[in-house]
């Protein structure tokens, strides 16, 4: 039987990766439960998916008590949960799947044993003692229009402006998370799509 | 007519004659290909320009991001770059599959457009932490068109990602190892490029991909649990690489034409000016073996065979060149073991001897036999690389603050009388001749 008789079960196959693709993700955000995360975002862009933000998040640590050391890349579990204005904090992880509650699969990108503190009287920087550890989430881009994509940015700007005068602004990303996956769903301004924001 | 058209009928006349076999027509053949072929060559590269600049154009369409369209729309868009390469794919597979035009441009575009879907659905979903996945998943799915279509393009695409892959891989702490099974995929179709007859554009521009690739790759993936085994082993593959060239590209030895053949040797001078350096022999050696952190003992067994295969065909490449007496390529092809035997010198005892010195010395002496030697077969490109070598090892080391004033001063002199001696040397014989 010739190569080529076998072109259909290529294209066949070929067509599965798209499908895949696209039922797991349709499936998180069908099936997911919602969290809210404070970001600030910035504005990069990527050769073939095009120009998108950047999202880092407020709450990507944890202050951790025990006497491990988690190197960069290791695979994590976060127990997420809520604050009392209903953005996500991470209430525990571990390097095991936990057996209850919304855990989100995560790399961690720094485990910080010790932190530089200025010290005014003395005028050097000195070392303190940490434990904290930080996470990497495998959300942190939201893609967007090239048009829109730098106005995002400019409301970046102000969302961490220290300027009084400059309104207060909330950024949040939206994510839908499923046995451990989590799909950005939308970034959120004061509870509006950054997309209609950006119009 | 033109007059590769006219030498190509009279081959055929001495073959009908018995003047030569029908091999060395061919071989004949391959150094003076036909006005048509040439034709034909164009109009596949122009047709192979065209899908790649449709393939980016796509890609940057859907790159655009058009959330007017809303997520269904876009999933649905997705499919289309796929379904139309593969429908057009099929037309091509089934009526003009012996068209190299056709079948390398459809290809080209077909390997973008896997590239194309995949990115529209990253894009529609926010997917970000996925670098990694997203290109092996491209370069695997694109693999088999280049057996389904015979087609060297999508072979170099295939080849630049995989090397792009493990250098990402390497980045985030992974192993860049999975290079050489990745390779081994597209081996049965680099063979089959280059058992071809004749030297076609085809053959030429995969083993420019082989070669820019692969001298990456080998460096990226070698896991250096003894360091600086990797001097050897780029030596070893400088030498393997060379001797490939004279095998696959037998009738030419333009840089152009037979990249493994002169990148190789140029790769062996390269590595030996790099090492009259002090920097590549600092805490190298058996005595520095590591098998911690990133560093894996296992992993090391892939540079163990790198070293033997790429060792043998270093061999046969120094023994082939010094049975066909070509001095100067066997001098340069005993260099790769002159590494191998310093580095193991300077392994068991560092200090024992002065490696970065006898590399100086060493090139310094192969220019000289390279202008000696052109000089007698009145080959003035011998003369002209031998001069570069010297003139590049004289220029670095005049400038080589780690070498006391002094010491350099008594160098330069000593050198200046030798070049001095030596010309009154060439004088003396000429006049004689």
């Amino acid at each position: 039987m010739k190569l080529k008789s076998f072109f259909p079960v290529y294209l066949a196959i070929l067509l599965t990766i798209p499908a895949a693709m696209i039922y797991s993700h349709e499936k998180i955000l069908k099936q997911g439960e919602v969290f809210m995360f404070k970001t600030r975002p910035v504005d990069p862009y990527d050769l073939f998916r095009g120009r998108y933000v950047v999202l880092a998040f407020e709450q990507d640590s944890f202050e951790y008590n025990g006497p491990e050391y988690y190197p960069n890349n290791t695979v994590v579990y976060l127990t997420l949960g809520r604050d009392k204005k209903g953005f996500t904090k991470i209430e525990s992880f571990s390097t095991e799947k936990p057996k209850s509650g919304t855990y989100l699969r995560a790399h961690v990108s720094w485990h910080e044993k010790a932190r530089w503190v200025y010290n005014a009287k003395t005028k050097t920087s000195d070392a303190v003692p940490a434990n904290t550890v930080r996470f990497h989430f495998p959300f942190s881009r939201f893609y967007m229009n090239e048009r829109k994509a730098p106005k995002a940015e400019a409301l970046y700007r102000d969302v961490n402006s220290t300027d009084p005068k400059k309104p207060q602004i909330v950024m949040a990303a939206q994510v839908r998370v499923l046995n451990g996956s989590g799909i950005l769903e939308n970034v959120l301004v004061d509870g509006q799509p950054l997309a209609e924001k950006t119009k | 007519m033109k007059k590769t058209d006219w030498l190509n009928q009279e081959i055929g006349k001495w073959v009908e004659g018995r003047i030569i076999s029908t091999e060395q027509a061919e071989k004949i053949s391959a150094l003076y290909p036909i006005s048509g072929s040439s034709k034909n060559t164009a109009a596949t590269l122009f047709s192979i320009l065209g899908a790649i600049c449709l393939g980016l154009g796509v890609i940057l369409l859907f790159a655009y991001n058009w959330d007017q369209l809303g997520r269904s729309t876009r999933t649905v868009l997705a499919f289309l770059p796929l379904l139309a390469s593969g429908a057009l794919g099929y037309w091509v597979l089934s009526k003009h599959a012996n068209s190299a035009a056709k079948c390398e441009s459809i290809a080209a575009l077909f390997f973008l457009s896997i590239g194309a879907t995949m990115a529209l659905i990253s894009q529609t979903y926010h997917v970000s932490d996925d670098y990694n996945t997203f290109f092996i998943t491209w370069m695997l799915a694109g693999l088999p068109l280049v057996y389904f279509f015979n087609a060297g393009v999508p072979l170099i695409f295939y080849l630049a990602g995989i090397t792009f892959w493990i250098g990402d891989c390497q980045n985030r702490g992974g192993h860049a190892l999975f290079y050489w099974p990745l390779f081994l995929l597209a081996l049965p179709k680099i063979v089959e490029i280059f058992k071809a007859q004749g030297e076609s554009i085809r053959k030429i521009w995969v083993a420019w991909a082989i070669v820019l690739t692969q001298t990456i790759a080998l460096g990226v993936s070698l896991e250096k649990s003894i360091p600086g085994l990797w001097m050897v082993i780029y030596a070893f593959y400088f030498g393997a690489i060379e001797w490939a060239g004279r095998r696959l590209f037998p009738h030419t030895e333009s840089f152009w034409r037979n990249p493994l053949n002169q990148f190789g040797r140029f790769g062996i001078l390269v590595l030996a000016y790099l090492l009259t350096f002090d920097w590549p022999w600092r805490e190298t050696g058996f005595l520095y073996y590591r098998d911690e952190g990133r560093y894996h003992g296992w992993a090391s067994a892939a540079d163990y065979v790198l070293f033997a295969c790429f060792g043998f065909l270093a061999l046969r490449s120094w023994a082939e060149n010094l049975k066909a007496k070509q001095e100067e390529l066997s001098l340069l092809g005993f260099f790769p073991f002159l590494i191998a035997l310093i580095f193991a010198l300077n392994s068991s005892r560092p200090g024992f001897v002065m490696p970065e010195l006898l590399f100086n010395l060493l090139l310094l002496a192969y220019g000289i036999f390279c202008v000696t030697g052109g000089w007698r077969k009145d080959s003035l490109k011998l003369v002209n690389g031998g001069l570069a070598v010297i003139a590049l090892i004289l220029v670095t080391r005049f400038g080589d603050s780690s070498w006391g004033i002094l010491t350099r001063a008594f160098i330069f002199i000593a050198l200046g009388a030798g070049f001095l001696v030596l010309n009154r040397a060439f004088s003396r014989k000429g006049k004689k001749v």
